[in-house]
């Protein structure tokens, strides 16, 4: 028989000696950073209600959820995100207080992960900020910065900030009638950048010739700047979709003035994380590693659900991906 | 400048991919087919090609140990891996089916079907509606109808003549197959120009070919 005293579950592991040194040093170089930006470190609980996570729009996949039973039988969850809690904090707490805040974590986030290779799929540590109150593109170029400078700061050196938008997809599926499951299937189909399927499902559609060329060119808006916004202005087909590409162009070049050219990267088709993002959205990949390391975007219609209507950006770092990446020295220096 | 590493699926795709990348001037010289090597370079053009098992071309992929991978569309569906899958390559052309004794009622309550392929059989009979019983095998899938361990199988279907000297037949095809390129997310975003400028070779090369079948 197993000796199940003598082995932890899957997906999860000890840290000791100088891999939890490595880890700690990280951390506390991003907490610092954080308090030279003025966000305020902030804790929210392990567990909270189901309801949480699962009555608003835009969640994770219930799946993937943690679930424990409460004494009076109620259905709690080990925290799965570190976005939704503070949006259900701010919303509680914040309504009277100075519009603007900003918040900062280091927590552990809980999940049900199908990659049993990874030691490490389901706790896993994430390190973000999340800014309040603040619309427009302001606050954007400030939180993209922010994400850049943890990564040089933490001492990575060839990395990307992939930067997409949302709601220019949204808008554009707002005007197609199309069973649910159908604009499931094309939506994957843009995220894997499947080109010749998409193509062939597409086609077969009864809609406007100039909706069908918008969903087959959106997958193909990534590379050269100028390019792709041009291309984008010209698949627009209402004015939210113009004002979208209008702001997104804005904050790039705002970031380029600012001379984080090097790291930038757009692409349009970055279309399926999570569903709560409504604008900006970017994802930091370091050179040589396989997943990204740095999730983010604006999530503007949160709050809302927690009854208050505030907006808001933010992003999270995986630490325990970024610290395998600079231990493999891979984009590193 | 930094390697890009492809990784190739042992089997038959390794042959068309190699030719694919040699008609865009990419050259192996230490390749032939009975080399038990699992690693050649194009030294000019700085690229690698690894061969791995085709079921563990995701796994590579995914971990941002190879950069593009050329894998079968079967093997794709089956590792739900989380890549780009940006081009049809049209070679190792075959599908996938539904197959059994002739006369085989695939409405029965409980159906039990056998396959390698376990995701792609539930992924199907799900999208009917279908609850059945999956059995996993690793390979002579054809023989478990025969010897009465499952009522049909699903498989791929090349020639169909496995399946005919066994007495077995077509009964319902699922999709088509062919070898897909695909590419590692991080790779895309972190070594993009070149990563494009490859694949954009690789499509054009392809779809010229595509013409001429035509």
């Amino acid at each position: 028989m197993e000796k199940l005293s003598q082995l932890v579950p899957k997906g999860v592991n000890d840290l000791h000696g100088e891999d939890f040194e490595v880890k700690e040093q990280t951390i506390i170089k991003l907490k610092n950073l954080f308090k030279q930006y003025e966000y305020k470190q902030i804790q929210t609980p392990v567990f909270e209600y189901y309801d949480l996570f699962n009555k608003i729009e835009g969640t994770l996949n219930k799946d993937q959820m943690i679930k424990l039973i409460d004494t009076d039988g109620k259905i709690l969850v080990l925290r799965p995100d570190a976005t939704i809690p503070i949006a259900r904090m701010v919303a509680q707490n914040y309504q009277n207080a100075d519009p603007v805040q900003r918040f900062s974590y280091v927590t552990s986030i809980f999940r049900m992960n199908e990659d049993l290779q990874n030691i490490q799929s389901r706790e896993f540590t994430q390190a973000g900020v999340e800014l309040f109150g603040k619309n427009g593109g302001e606050a954007d170029v400030e939180i993209i910065s922010l994400a850049i400078e943890s990564l040089q700061e933490v001492g990575v050196v060839n990395f990307t900030i992939d930067i997409g938008q949302a709601n220019f997809f949204k808008k554009l599926v707002e005007q197609i009638d199309l069973p649910k499951e159908a604009m499931n299937d094309i939506q994957r189909l843009i995220e894997d950048k499947n080109f010749a399927q998409l193509k062939k499902n597409v086609n077969e559609l009864a809609i406007d010739e100039e909706l069908k060329n918008a969903l087959r060119t959106i997958p193909t808006l990534y590379g050269e700047p100028e390019e792709v916004f041009r291309r984008a202005f010209q698949i627009a087909i209402n004015n939210e979709m113009t004002d979208e590409i209008r702001h997104l162009k804005a904050v790039y070049e705002k970031l380029v003035a600012k001379g984080y050219e090097q790291y930038l990267s757009l692409d349009l088709g970055l279309i399926n994380h999570l569903n709560y993002y409504t604008c900006i959205v970017f994802q930091g990949f370091i050179t040589g590693y396989g997943s990204p390391v740095l999730l983010g975007g604006r999530y503007d219609n949160l709050t809302k659900q927690f009854g208050y209507d505030t907006k808001a950006i933010g992003f999270a770092i995986y630490v325990d991906r970024l610290i395998e990446s600079l231990n493999g020295n891979k984009g590193g220096a | 400048m930094k390697y890009i590493t492809f990784a190739l699926g042992k089997g038959r795709l390794v042959n068309n991919t190699i030719n694919l990348l040699n008609e865009i001037g990419i050259e192996f010289p230490e390749y032939h087919e009975n080399s038990r090597k699992l690693i050649f370079e194009d030294e000019v053009n700085k690229i690698r090609i690894v061969l791995v098992k085709a079921s563990d071309v995701a796994v590579y992929l995914e971990r941002g140990a190879a950069d593009i991978g050329v894998i079968g569309k079967d093997t794709l569906i089956e590792s739900g891996a989380n890549v780009y899958e940006m081009v049809d390559l049209g070679f190792g052309r075959c599908r996938f089916a539904v197959a059994g004794l002739p006369g085989t009622d695939l409405n029965k309550k409980r159906l039990v079907v056998a396959s390698k392929y376990p995701t792609v059989t539930k992924q199907f009979f799900a999208k009917k509606g279908q609850l059945i019983d999956t059995i996993h095998l690793n390979g002579s899938v054809e023989l478990a109808p025969l010897v009465g361990l499952s009522d049909c199988i699903v498989d791929i279907v090349e020639t169909g003549r496995t399946l005919k000297d066994n007495g077995l037949v077509v009964l319902e095809d699922i999709c088509e197959i062919t070898a897909r390129l695909i590419v590692n997310k991080a790779s895309f975003k972190t070594k993009n120009q070149r990563i494009n400028d490859l694949i954009q070779q690789i499509e054009a090369s392809v779809s010229k070919k595509g013409d001429l079948v035509r």
